[in-house]
């Protein structure tokens, strides 16, 4: 498993490498200009070809990059990702150090005052790459210009002077020559040294954070998993009271004066408020106290069916009318089944609960055109709606509209809170539409099509 | 068969609930007999051949939970027909979440389930159910070893 750190660098390098290769088309850019006006407005002598040249490479080579990285980003297995991607970047710094060492000959060596410009790639290796292999960079730049240096002070390699620029030939100065190794040197250690230090320190202070925020999850985990553990007990006795009024109330035990029955009666409706609102309190619990759900494919219009079949009394007390419009294509998902039938029982049960007496209520499946592989329900009804200030406090939990209060007073406002859960489980999303008065619709996706790895697995 | 000849067993640890269900099912005429942890439960299956088995989901006791006793009840041939209904805890869909979905059958092999608390209504549907039924579609056929 990779630790906090190396994810954190693993996404700063797939930034960086698309931010170089970036950079490196302004540059040849921004290069081929100078190398221009330098010849055309400056008309200092120079062999123009080969500069021309380095330029040619530098764009070249970005070409090369942008092809490899393609290839790079097919890479599935990560920890061979991760040491590709630092070789890659390796070679890029390398490269250009390269090529600018190129241009400074050809154009002065160490007279060029454009010799600054090694400190931008040593600062980006800093920050990218290893603490070794950012010092290795700053050592293959000495070690470039040394070789450029001492190559043209000794004649081994031609030097070009910028005559018009300078009119000394400071490259072949031995005391120029020294005072600029020496700066040059310990700018580029020192650079390294600064900037690894501040990155190493930020990257520590990442990590510490990833580590709190991971903490704090499982912090809420452990809490809800105690709240589900408590909500399991609650549910067991109050199981049993709801048992006993129930023979009570049946005649079972014999004959029962009117005063009393009214009394259980009582007594019973509140069991059963009460088994309701653990009941809801404990799938909320079980599906934040879990990682990761566990899933499986299964026929989804099969579940919806199911659950439409199971408010069939209901529907015809009510005289609802029901309309469920369902693509065919649409037949297996890979999702957390008890899940989903939780988010769809909730959703049409509160769609038929607020619809009065002969409304409608709407169940709709088909694929999001929008975001292919997804799945687009939408919950509809014609009932009391929703007011346009709770529309997001409705997914609070124990939060309830004051019309829906009204309308019905039972309720633990912990259904919507399940609904969001299961979603945000799945990765989906939902959005809400509702007239006061004309009725809502709940819409979503959930990424749960099954693929045929899922099916497989 | 009459209902008077019918025989229940109730295995359930929560008295109060034994109490109640007893009252239901001698309502209906069934004779109820009731069991309060595992190796009672397994005893008394064995000694009194109930018609069918009423078993609470969350029966534990000894660290053997109620879960396992349906594959015990299945591995004895003279046991393996009896129907097994099993009531769970308020909101399980499905009983057995804790098994994988690959061998939930093969772990647990009941023949139906009701969610708790039992409504009689419910109740006495599902065990006229599993009684036409007679014999549970997990029985043992004879000579056959389970694997």
């Amino acid at each position: 498993m990779l630790t906090f750190k190396t994810t954190i660098i693993e996404k700063e390098i797939k930034q960086r490498i698309h931010w170089f290769i970036e950079l490196r088309w302004i540059a040849v850019c921004m290069l081929f200009m100078v190398i221009t006006c330098v010849r055309y407005f400056a008309k200092l002598e120079l062999p123009y070809v080969y500069l021309y040249l380095g330029n040619g490479i530098l764009l070249l080579s970005n070409m090369v990059f942008i092809a490899y990285n393609r290839h790079l980003n097919a890479e599935i297995d990560e920890n061979k990702w991760y040491q590709k991607a630092n070789i890659f970047a390796n070679v890029q710094i390398s490269l250009d150090l390269f090529i600018l060492t190129y241009l400074l000959h050809f154009s002065g060596g160490i007279e060029n005052p454009f010799i600054f410009y090694f400190i931008f790639h040593i600062i980006i290796a800093g920050i990218l790459l290893t603490n070794l292999a950012a010092f290795s960079q700053a050592t293959f730049a000495v070690v470039l210009l040394v070789v450029c240096a001492v190559g043209e002070y000794s004649g081994i390699l031609n030097h070009y002077h910028l005559f018009g620029f300078l009119n000394q030939g400071l490259g072949t100065n031995p005391v120029y020559f020294t005072a600029i190794f020496v700066v040059f040197l310990s700018t580029m250690y020192i650079t390294v040294y600064m900037v690894t230090s501040i990155v190493n320190k930020v990257r520590e202070k990442e990590v510490a954070l990833s580590e709190a925020n991971e903490k704090i999850a499982e912090q809420d985990r452990l809490k809800s998993r105690y709240v589900a553990t408590v909500s399991h007990d609650l549910q067991a006795s109050l199981a049993a009271v709801q048992s006993c009024l129930t023979v009570v109330l049946e005649g079972l035990t014999g004959a029962v004066s009117e005063k009393s029955r009214e009394m259980i009666l009582r007594a019973e409706r509140k069991t059963t408020h009460l088994i309701n609102f653990v009941k809801e309190l404990l799938d909320l619990s079980r599906i934040r106290a879990a990682k990761e759900l566990e899933k499986n494919t299964f026929n989804i219009i099969e579940l919806i069916q199911e659950i439409v079949g199971g408010f069939e009394d209901v529907v015809q007390e009510k005289h609802l009318k029901i309309a469920v419009d369902i693509n065919d294509a649409i037949s297996l998902a890979w999702a957390n089944k008890d899940a989903i039938d939780k988010l769809l029982v909730n959703l049409v049960s509160n769609a038929i609960k607020y619809t009065p007496w002969g409304g409608t209520v709407g169940i709709s499946l088909k694929n999001s055109t929008d975001n292919p592989g997804q799945l687009l329900f939408e919950i509809w009804d014609t009932g009391i709606g929703i007011p346009a200030e709770d529309k997001k406090k409705i997914f609070n939990e124990f939060y309830r509209s004051k019309n829906a209060e009204q309308f019905e007073k039972e309720g633990t406002g912990l259904g919507l809170s399940i609904v969001e859960e299961v979603i945000k489980a799945h990765r989906g999303a939902i959005w809400v539409d509702s007239e006061v008065g004309k009725g809502s619709r709940f819409i979503f996706t959930l990424p749960i099509v099954a693929a045929l790895e899922g099916i497989q697995s | 068969m009459s209902h008077n000849a019918v025989k229940v067993l109730i295995i359930e640890d929560d008295p109060d609930v034994v109490e109640a269900m007893r009252i239901m099912l001698e309502a209906k005429g069934y004779e109820v007999s009731a069991a309060f942890e595992y190796e009672e439960g397994l005893k008394k299956t064995k000694d009194l051949l109930p018609n069918i088995i009423l078993l609470d989901a969350t029966l534990m006791l000894n660290d053997r939970s109620g879960l396992e006793l349906p594959a015990a009840i299945r591995k004895d041939i003279a046991t393996s027909h009896i129907p097994i209904l099993m009531i769970t805890a308020i909101n399980e869909d499905s009983p057995g979440f804790e098994f994988s979905p690959g061998d939930r059958d093969e772990r647990l092999p009941i023949d139906d389930f009701m969610n708790k608390p039992a409504q009689p209504a419910e109740l006495y549907r599902k065990i006229e159910n599993l009684l036409k039924m007679k014999v549970s579609k997990w029985a043992q056929s004879p000579g056959k070893q389970p694997s």
